[in-house]
């Protein structure tokens, strides 16, 4: 096959092709735009580190390197410590939340920015100011578990989670751009499947290659070429 | 003259459809060289491919190049010739096979010089066996003496053995086949039925082809040549693509060379 005849394949399938395309964009839309809940995300950023009261001597730099080394492999413990039952079941309490541990651990993420000491702890709820509140307690609550287990008292926070103005989720015009190219393909994929499908003799190269019988005329379509 | 508008070589002598059948046309006269095509049957694998149509194009191109031509109406199980050319049915075939009735009560004479038609006559119960009796061979043979080109219409050959049957006893068999239309597996048995009686198959005519689908098939005719009123070959300015395979086929002309 030549580029040509993909071409005339797809020109010939346009109206389906368009129809699955327009279709599955269409029902993207109406599930981002209308169906799917909003979903707000609130984040605290967290700093794992010794707050140095450093002087900017020679002798500190040693002590600051290790700490940032140490900080950097702590980050991932503090990780399983924010999403450990403990915390989360603490949360629950000092919130007076009714959801069990797990309907909480699902809203939580925590996230490491690679090779540094910094810690994101998101929530996201259908509640904004409900992902706040549960982040800001999380992080306190996290903050209080790391000094009790691990007697290290070095975990700050950055910024403080505020209440989203815009949800996170659904993405509706990527979720609507990702099913045009989805809807796109699927279009093209059956037009072609089609074509693979139709066993039925369209060029006078079939006939000859089928048939082995010479080709004496090709009679234009009627209603297409009675137009001249 | 009551034809119907798919009778385009009656309409529009110049249009690309009309010089498609004259190259038809041409194909016949140079398929055999050792004897020449007079009798011919048209059918195809299937109804409604372009059979009659097709017998009306060629006859009426052949008449316009000055040949005495016949169209019989073989298909008696659904004629549709005097449709096709506006013409009553009410005498035909079978009233000569099976009436006795002389060939020139049945013969019709059409608009077009040259161009004589018999049509079905009266649908018989027994087409099969109408159609195979020695009969219709001897007036065939008889007939022959007084025309250039006999076209004969007949039933699909992929389920009907009409097509078979009268395919043993003329010069050639031409099968029309709808691009988009008939399967593959259909039109190899349709070959293999005629085959299996020794009809001689001249060609296939690729019928209904769409431009959108098989543009650069047949641009070359459409554009190259066509031909004017006088009958000579004028090259138009506008040349269509032109592929390598195109080579085979033989250009359209006026058929009188």
């Amino acid at each position: 096959m030549e580029i040509k005849e993909y071409i005339l394949i797809i020109r010939k399938r346009l109206p389906l092709i368009v129809a699955t395309t327009l279709i599955s964009t269409f029902i993207a839309a109406i599930l981002s735009f209308y169906i799917l809940p909003p979903i707000y995300k609130a984040t605290v950023t967290l700093f794992a580190g010794r707050s140095t009261n450093s002087n900017g001597s020679n002798d500190n730099i040693q002590a600051l390197y290790s700490d940032v080394l140490l900080g950097q492999q702590l980050v991932k413990d503090y990780r399983e410590i924010a999403v450990s039952r403990t915390v989360l079941e603490r949360v629950i309490k000092e919130l007076n939340l009714k959801m069990t541990t797990e309907e909480l651990s699902n809203m939580v993420s925590v996230q490491l920015k690679n090779d540094t000491r910094i810690l994101m702890i998101n929530i996201e709820s259908k509640d904004p100011k409900f992902a706040a509140t549960v982040a800001n307690k999380l992080a306190e609550v996290f903050i209080e578990a790391v000094q009790r287990i691990m007697k290290i008292e070095n975990v700050q926070i950055v910024d403080k989670a505020v209440v989203p103005d815009k949800p996170e989720k659904p993405k509706k015009l990527l979720n609507t751009a990702v099913a045009f190219i989805l809807g796109l393909m699927v279009g093209v994929g059956i037009a072609f499947f089609i074509e693979y499908l139709d066993n039925t003799i369209k060029t006078p190269d079939d006939l000859e290659k089928y048939l082995q019988l010479p080709v004496l005329a090709v009679i234009p379509d009627l209603d297409e070429g009675g137009k001249n | 003259m009551n034809a119907v508008k798919e009778v385009i070589a009656l309409y529009n002598p110049r249009s690309p459809i009309t010089e498609s059948y004259r190259m038809l046309r041409t194909n016949i006269q140079y398929s055999s060289l050792d004897k020449p095509i007079k009798t011919i049957v048209i059918t195809s694998t299937g109804p409604s491919e372009g059979k009659t149509i097709t017998c009306a194009n060629l006859a009426v191109v052949m008449a316009q190049a000055g040949s005495k031509v016949l169209v019989i109406d073989a298909d008696l199980r659904r004629p549709a010739i005097h449709k096709v050319f506006g013409v009553s049915n009410k005498v035909g075939l079978t009233n000569l096979l099976v009436e006795n009735k002389k060939f020139e009560e049945i013969v019709q004479k059409d608009g077009v010089e040259g161009l004589d038609l018999i049509t079905s006559g009266p649908i018989p119960p027994n087409p099969a066996e109408l159609l195979g009796s020695k009969k219709f061979e001897n007036f065939l043979n008889t007939i022959s003496q007084s025309y250039d080109y006999i076209i004969i219409d007949t039933p699909p050959c992929g389920s009907l053995t009409d097509a078979a049957i009268i395919g043993r006893i003329v010069d050639g068999v031409i099968l029309v086949a709808a691009a988009g239309e008939v399967q593959i597996e259909a039109i190899q048995q349709a070959k293999e039925n005629l085959q299996k009686v020794n009809a001689n198959i001249i060609g296939v005519v690729l019928n209904k082809v769409k431009r959108q689908t098989s543009s650069y098939y047949y641009y070359y005719y459409y554009y190259y040549y066509y031909t004017d009123e006088s009958g000579e070959t004028v090259k138009k300015k506008k040349v269509g693509r032109r592929r390598k395979k195109d080579d085979r086929y033989t250009l359209p002309s006026d058929g009188r060379r």
